[in-house]
């Protein structure tokens, strides 16, 4: 068949109308990541925020490590585990379980002593792609932590499939050995909270895009005009009740960047834009285009006109221009994080920050697993805490007494990570419960739309080719 | 064909000028549906395939997935369609001159494509597929968000009522967030914050001398909210009743860098306008005491003039002479310039100047630790 056998074999125009989907102006969790627009205080120190981790978590795994592990009931190679409250009471040759915040030295973190040392404190520093010096895993210190003290894990081999990140409360069964060294035998999670079941009312699908980074009319993307045309007339985007974009939909320009500093020019009437204004223009007439036919939830992300700071707080709707007025109602712009709920299917995403900070701290040999970044996201459910790498490596608001990244009371049936390499995706058992995992790929690099079902979550995704 | 004459017209003359002729630009000119246009600019390219270029779009499905193709040339369209699974569709998306076009050019060119969302019902007929109505939000919805923060978090809302009380500011908070939550309040003036107003108003009740006002508030208000703080509170000392207000106003301020700020701010404004606000002022306190204290900007000026006709007394040379010349000083400051006796004016006014400038840092830590003690 030669190609002419294809052309327009569209049914005749008639008018299609797209399937809705119910979404909520108020639920649960909806403001958890938002943050006052006045009085933020930024002098605060971060331990309240890491104690409020600690006290939230510190029960549940320490609940979950007495079934499991016991206290002075329940013998493991003809020894007795027991219980030490804080890490400072460790004895040597016992064996014991102990629970705390993991605490991972790694040569290439930034280090604001190392800063002031180089006069280099007053600028924003340039975040390394890895943590992990270029030698190797060797200078990897483990630590766990709590208000007592610290101790050094040092694990076998059956740990190597544990990921081990600054932030994470686990529990550990070991016996110290060497003074100061604590050897892990296992490590147990705190219990992971309940996942909402889901009653959608229609079968439809709800949409994920990543990475558009729209910049000017000479780097324009034309997939985004593809994508564009895709929702306006394609019969197939019917059945697209919702868009949610997951971060970095604007470009940022190109900055001054330094080896050790993103610029020097941060400050003050020296502080020079990141984005021009060409790009803001088209981004809305990106959104003009896809409100006119469907519904969107937006994320900020890294590369948006937003805070730095997790958690990034929504794009203003100034933005938007034309269609500030809908913002609210057809426009969702939202925190990232941010929890969303569509048709009764509690989601949690953010921008991919979370994931990209984590990845920095896994060795070139973890990074070889195809599934790392599932195997990311499973661990920061298993941690309960979606950002447990904040405040240490990723830019975080000090909270006082609050830690909006720990998972308290809810887990959330669809769990999306925004602007990663590849899409990847894993229906995973928690408590019974089905749970989703999806990552979103940048869509200027793979031009890529994941579709996920309503219904039965299933996922497809819908490729944009030049 | 016959229905279509002034749309293949159309085309041809835009393709005659160089432009790019895409299905959506046929149907938003002429109103034609997405799937005529698709079809007449299919056959018009069929027609002319020796003088421009087709694109087309293939809808399709490659291992599974399904894939929407962009294939810049008739040429490359066999090789691509060897690769899909199954194709849904073919369509001609555009036109061009045989000149070479980039993707960037197709970019450019839809910009000019946008939908106008005040007539979607028009875009309805051409094929574009009817979404959610949009429904404008009233302001007050916007509210709704910053409403429901304080009940979700104990700690934020602890944050914003221990604000006020709170005596020490390192210097890290948001001052600038105060401006954006008032704009209505300051009604075009970038001036942060309530207790300024009272001040600003009676300023521009008299309007003599407004533009230095303007200079050195601005270059203040940019920098430092707190600092149009102090400038503000000091024309109220004159009056008895805004005392208590200039306490309350500390107190939510308070910082230990503010007296080095007043200090540095009379120093600025010494320095730069010294020449021409103390030779102003001066006039004034003869004529009317009254009248002078609301012109005054920052404290330090409305202090001096009080002190000023003390000075004289204590002073021999420099205030018995201004008094004199400065008595037709009614008129603008660039006259006093250009004149010669100006000169002498103003050389002798620097050194009063220093006089007060000496006067005022003395008064000044008077006048913190008056504030210091009502904290």
């Amino acid at each position: 068949m030669g190609y002419q056998d294809y052309i327009n074999l569209s049914v005749e125009d008639e008018l299609i109308e797209r399937k809705e989907v119910s979404v909520v102006s108020e639920y649960d969790k909806q403001n958890d990541f938002s943050l006052e627009s006045s009085g933020r205080r930024y002098d605060r120190q971060f331990f309240t925020m890491y104690q409020a981790r600690l006290n939230e978590l510190k029960t549940r795994v320490d609940s979950r490590a007495m079934k499991q592990w016991g206290n002075g009931t329940i013998k493991r190679d003809n020894k007795v585990i027991s219980k030490v409250d804080k890490i400072l009471n460790i004895t040597s040759n016992q064996l014991c379980w102990v629970s705390g915040t993991i605490f991972v030295d790694l040569k290439n973190k930034l280090n604001i002593f190392n800063d002031v040392e180089k006069g280099i404190d007053d600028v924003l520093p340039q975040i390394p792609k890895s943590y992990i010096s270029s030698e190797g895993t060797d200078d990897k210190v483990i630590m766990l932590e709590d208000e007592s003290g610290r101790a050094i894990l040092h694990g076998d081999d059956k740990l190597k499939d544990q990921l081990f990140v600054t932030g994470a409360i686990v529990a550990v069964l070991g016996i110290e050995l060497q003074a100061g060294i604590f050897e892990m035998i296992e490590i147990i999670h705190p219990e992971i909270a309940p996942i909402r079941p889901m009653n959608p009312k229609s079968n439809s699908k709800i949409a994920f895009v990543s990475g558009l980074e729209i910049s000017d009319s000479v780097n324009y993307d034309f997939k985004i005009d593809l994508l564009k045309e895709f929702f306006q007339n394609n019969p197939k985007s019917k059945d697209i009740s919702h868009l949610v974009i997951a971060g970095n939909s604007i470009k940022e320009t190109d900055q001054d960047i330094g080896e050790e500093y993103v610029s020097n020019n941060n400050y003050g009437s020296k502080n020079i834009s990141k984005f021009n204004d060409k790009s803001l223009k088209l981004f809305e007439v990106f959104i003009n285009e896809i409100i006119s036919n469907c519904n969107i939830s937006i994320m900020p992300g890294p590369s948006d006109p937003t805070d730095i700071c997790l958690p990034q707080q929504p794009l203003h709707r100034s933005f938007f221009v034309n269609n500030k007025n809908y913002v609210g109602n057809n426009i969702r712009s939202l925190t990232n994080p941010s929890w969303l709920e569509i048709d009764s299917i509690r989601m949690l995403g953010t921008s991919g920050q979370n994931i990209d900070d984590i990845v920095k701290y896994l060795s070139p040999e973890d990074l070889q697993n195809k599934d790392i970044l599932l195997k990311i996201m499973k661990s920061t459910i298993n941690w309960q805490n979606i950002a447990p790498t904040a405040p240490d490596t990723l830019y975080c608001y000090p909270f006082e007494n609050n830690d909006p990244f720990t998972l308290t009371n809810e887990t959330p049936k669809v769990y999306f990570i925004g602007n990663q390499n590849e899409f990847k995706s894993e229906l995973v058992n928690v408590n019974n419960e089905n749970m989703l995992l999806l990552t979103i790929p940048k869509f200027n690099q793979c031009g890529q739309l994941v579709l996920l079902d309503t219904v039965d979550l299933s996922v497809e995704i819908i490729k944009f080719e030049t | 064909m016959d229905e279509s004459v002034k749309e293949i017209e159309y085309i041809s003359g835009q393709l005659k000028v160089g432009e790019i002729v895409t299905y959506q630009d046929i149907s938003h000119q002429f109103g034609a549906t997405y799937k005529k246009s698709k079809v007449i600019l299919y056959n018009f390219y069929k027609s002319n395939k020796s003088n421009f270029v087709g694109q087309f779009i293939i809808n399709g499905v490659i291992e599974g997935s399904t894939v929407i193709k962009f294939i810049e040339s008739e040429k490359l369209i066999e090789e691509a369609v060897e690769k899909f699974d199954k194709i849904d569709e073919i369509y001609c998306y555009s036109v061009t001159p045989k000149t070479e076009f980039s993707l960037k050019d197709f970019a450019i060119h839809n910009q000019k494509n946008v939908i106008n969302t005040d007539n979607l019902n028009y875009y309805h007929k051409l094929g574009l597929i009817k979404g959610p109505e949009l429904v404008p939000v009233t302001s007050f919805k916007t509210s709704k968000l910053t409403v429901a923060e304080p009940t979700k978090t104990s700690t934020t809302t602890k944050e914003v009522s221990t604000k006020p009380k709170k005596e020490k500011t390192i210097g890290l908070m948001s001052n600038y967030v105060s401006r954006k939550q008032k704009p209505a309040d300051t009604a075009g003036s970038k001036r942060a914050a309530d207790p300024p107003k009272y001040q600003y108003k009676s300023r521009k009740l008299e309007n003599k001398k407004p533009e230095k006002v303007v200079v050195s508030n601005d270059l203040e208000a940019d920098e430092f909210d707190e600092f149009d703080d102090m400038e503000v509170d000091t024309p109220a000392p004159s009056v008895p009743a805004p005392k208590t207000k200039l306490s309350d106003i500390f107190n939510d301020d308070d910082d230990d860098e503010e007296d080095i700020t007043e200090g540095q701010k009379e120093e600025n404004t010494k320095i730069q306008e010294s020449e021409q606000e103390e030779a102003i002022p001066e006039p004034e306190a003869e004529t009317k005491e009254a009248s002078v204290e609301p012109q005054v900007e920052p404290e330090p000026e409305a202090e001096s003039e009080t002190q000023e006709p003390q000075e004289p007394q204590y002073d021999e040379e420099g205030y018995l002479i201004t008094y004199n010349t400065k008595k037709p000083k009614s008129k603008p400051k660039p006259k006093p310039r250009t004149t010669t006796e100006t000169k002498t004016e103003i050389k002798q006014p620097v050194k009063s100047a220093v006089k007060v400038t000496k006067d005022k840092k003395s008064k000044q830590p008077s006048v913190m630790s008056f504030f210091g003690k009502k904290k």
